[in-house]
């Protein structure tokens, strides 16, 4: 029997979120009302909430990032980001642009209808591994010492929290644009780290056209792609022309093939509290004798 | 002392001191050195059923067959969690994935579970993949075709038999050609002496001696003058190859050890460049060439070495289809970061391979260089294209930055403290890492001293260029 907490304590923009003894599942409700509603302002960059629309297509791509992350890579599978490319109901209706219709309904249809299902998955997924702190046992943790407000990871697992921001690292240096194609290709290297393969993934995306090469080689051996990747467009909407032009083939490329590359990471991740520092990428260092593995 | 302590395959010798003091002794040593058997293999005999030379390699060297080790790992806790299986067979990518060979054709191999034509050892490794109760199967695996490692570390530490080890698994699991870079400098695949095929460029005369070690602290007893050897009685052939597409299309065999020694006239190299595509046309001078030509010079001379540019050309532009490992010790010679300091060609030389890299992995060649420093003795042209790294222990991993062609999974360093014997075998393509270990060959397999393989007439045209 647990004591009630103080109510003040758990609530994300005013919102309360329903407090349970597991802070994994707490943490992830946190997630999903700063997602939709409060926003995150200590994140970089900074989360904005779905609300409150964006100024463009490039904060929609950063939002999908963060959204992808924080419902464990299952928005991929019920709103799937190419959607952002083929479907003006949604992009538009996320987007507040000049002549884009500022529908608050909109934004209600693809939460309930998108958005939720995804999240809903996810706390499932979650619920039937995590665990209790209650304050006994081995570890001795109580669920009422991880703060919604305090606690910086996201899904209450550093590794998510690494990934998160490695992505949205490797995004930020995406619409920046590259001073050459080497800088590109380190660049393209890199997305290692923060994706998974996506022809790994063809057992259950068998309807989808997916590339089958590794992200680096795909990109390197496309010459549209070496040479739109490399420009800034940031500017896109100001400068117009050729950088627009480059914009929205880096819009289509990241909803398309970047956004469920990342995805596809985030749903296979393997979080380990123990590896907080070096997240999730892989185990090995034995200290025992040799057992002659080759 | 009684013959069975003594591991020296040489009689009346007490010990391996004495056997090395005298160079008739050496000589024996190498000569006695036997693999069991090895004529029963189906390289020798043409009998599809029999063992491989891979296969005979790994008994003899005393080391336990792969399915057994694949099959101890799944018992093996890893530290890391405490839990079986070993990293490993956990992380497939980091290690397996590399040193298990798959074609397009294995692929369909595994989907429809028909190993027919397959030898054991192979077949079993199928099979494990394919059982649903072991923790790796055939999904786990990224490459088709060729692999590589960058291999590096400091002397001393296990590497001459880690390659030796690594050779002997090659063979083993994919019965495929493996071709040693021949050097006349060194001689690290002794100890794999009576399996190997040497292959030297016809036409040429080559002299074979033997000198003891080095032994900077010995006395004089311990020195002797080199002293030639015939090359047939020591290893298991002598083939002679006729330009680029005579050894790779007639010479080099399936599962066969090849000790390949390059060309100093470089015949069809030149053509092997302007043949293929979306790469660099590689002029090269021979001694005999600068030797007949005025304007020509000594300085003019195409280093030997040069000519492996030309040969992983011809393989991945020509070569049949037939899958090929390539061991490439002191591979700084070849790739060094430093290229454009010291001669103005050999940037062109490292590019020309490095824009055929794409297609190595394709044509089925893998890679295996090995140097002393990552980023010193690999040149960054083709680090760039690499997906494998082995770090030897004393030496730290990267971690947290960019290295080959992505970045590095580790996030600390694990193999500067880690004992001899021990490395980490880490795959940028697929974020893993996994350590792992070797044993020591039999003694009877170390044979100290250097078999050196030179061509005087080529050192006398040189010289009067």
């Amino acid at each position: 029997m647990t004591d009630a907490p103080d109510r003040g304590q758990w609530t994300v923009a005013g919102i309360p979120i329903r407090v349970t003894t597991s802070p994994a599942l707490n943490i992830l409700q946190r997630d999903r009302l700063e997602l939709l509603e409060g926003g995150d302002n200590t994140r970089a960059p900074e989360l904005k909430p779905l609300r409150d629309q964006f100024d463009d297509r490039r904060e929609l791509i950063n939002w999908y990032q963060a959204a992808l992350v924080r419902t464990l890579g299952y928005l991929d599978v019920y709103a799937p980001p190419e959607l952002l490319v083929h479907s003006s109901l949604v992009a538009d209706g996320l987007v507040a642009g000049d002549d884009a219709p500022l529908d608050a309904l909109q934004v209600d249809d693809y939460i309930d209808h998108m958005f939720q299902p995804a999240y809903e998955h996810a706390y499932d997924d979650l619920e039937s591994n995590s665990q209790e702190w209650t304050g006994q046992g081995e570890e001795g943790g109580d669920y009422r010492d991880i703060q919604t407000t305090t606690e910086k990871n996201v899904a209450f697992k550093p590794a998510f929290r690494l990934l998160d921001e490695e992505q949205a690292d490797v995004l930020k240096a995406y619409w920046r644009g590259f001073d050459d194609e080497r800088a590109l290709r380190q660049w393209a290297g890199g997305l290692t780290a923060v994706t998974r393969p996506l022809h790994k993934a063809r057992t259950w995306r068998r309807r989808r056209e997916l590339p089958q090469q590794p992200l680096q080689e795909l990109i390197m051996s496309d010459s549209v792609a070496v040479d739109y990747l490399q420009v800034d467009v940031r500017d896109a909407g100001e400068l117009g022309g050729e950088v627009a032009e480059a914009f929205e083939y880096k819009f289509a490329f990241a909803a398309s093939v970047l956004l469920p590359a990342m995805a596809l990471k985030a749903r296979t991740l393997q979080y380990n509290a123990e590896e907080a520092a070096g997240g999730p990428r892989g185990r090995g260092a034995a200290e025992n004798g040799n057992i002659s593995s080759l | 002392m009684s013959k069975a302590t003594v591991h020296v395959p040489v009689d009346g010798v007490d010990s391996v001191l004495d056997a090395i003091r005298s160079p008739d002794t050496l000589k024996q040593w190498l000569e006695n050195l036997d693999a069991a058997n090895i004529e029963k293999t189906q390289q020798e005999t043409g009998d599809a059923n029999a063992h491989t030379i891979g296969e005979n390699m790994v008994r003899n060297l005393g080391m336990t067959r792969f399915p057994a080790i694949l099959d101890k790992l799944q018992r093996v806790p890893d530290p890391a969690t405490g839990e079986p299986p070993h990293a490993i067979l956990r992380y497939p990518t980091a290690l397996l994935d590399n040193i298990i060979h798959l074609s397009e054709l294995d692929k369909y191999r595994l989907e429809c579970e028909d190993y027919q034509g397959l030898p054991r050892v192979r077949r079993q490794v199928f099979e494990y993949l394919n059982n649903p109760d072991t923790p790796v199967d055939p999904g786990d695996f990224d490459a088709i075709g060729g692999t590589d490692a960058a291999i590096y570390g400091g002397m001393g530490r296990g590497k001459s038999t880690f390659l030796t080890t690594m050779v002997a698994r090659i063979l083993e699991i994919n019965n495929e050609a493996v071709v040693w870079r021949g050097t006349s400098a060194r001689t690290e695949w002794l100890p794999l002496a009576p399996w190997a095929t040497v292959v030297l460029p016809k036409g040429v005369d080559a002299t074979v001696t033997l000198a003891p070690p080095n032994d900077d602290g010995a006395g004089s007893d311990m020195d002797f003058e080199p002293i030639k050897v015939d090359l047939e009685r020591i290893v298991r052939d002598v083939k002679y190859y006729d330009g680029l597409t005579d050894l790779n299309h007639n010479v080099l065999e399936r599962g066969g050890f090849h000790v390949v020694y390059p060309d100093p006239r470089f015949r069809e190299c030149e053509e092997v460049t302007k043949r293929a595509t979306e790469t660099k046309v590689l002029e090269y001078t021979s001694p005999w060439e600068a030797h007949r030509d005025d304007e020509l010079g000594a300085e003019d001379i195409t280093p030997e070495k040069f000519w492996w540019f030309a040969w992983a050309i011809h393989h991945v532009s020509e070569g049949l289809d037939m899958p090929v490992s390539w061991f490439a010790d002191e591979i700084k010679a070849l790739w060094t970061n430093g290229a454009e300091k010291a001669d103005q060609d050999h940037p062109r030389f490292i590019r020309a391979l490095a824009d055929k890299y794409v297609d190595v992995r394709r044509s089925g060649l893998s890679i295996y260089a090995v140097g002393h420093i990552l980023r010193k003795h690999f040149h960054h042209k083709i680090r760039d294209y690499m997906r494998w790294g082995v770090t030897m222990s004393g030496t730290p991993n990267p971690h947290n930055e960019d290295i080959l062609s992505g970045r590095a999974p580790m996030t600390r360093d694990y193999t500067s403290g880690m004992p001899k014997g021990k490395a980490l075998f880490w795959n940028v393509s697929s974020q893993s890492f996994s350590e792992f270990d070797w044993d020591d060959i039999p003694q009877r397999h170390k044979v100290p001293g250097k078999l050196r393989i030179t061509y005087p007439g080529v050192e006398e045209v040189k010289e009067a260029c």
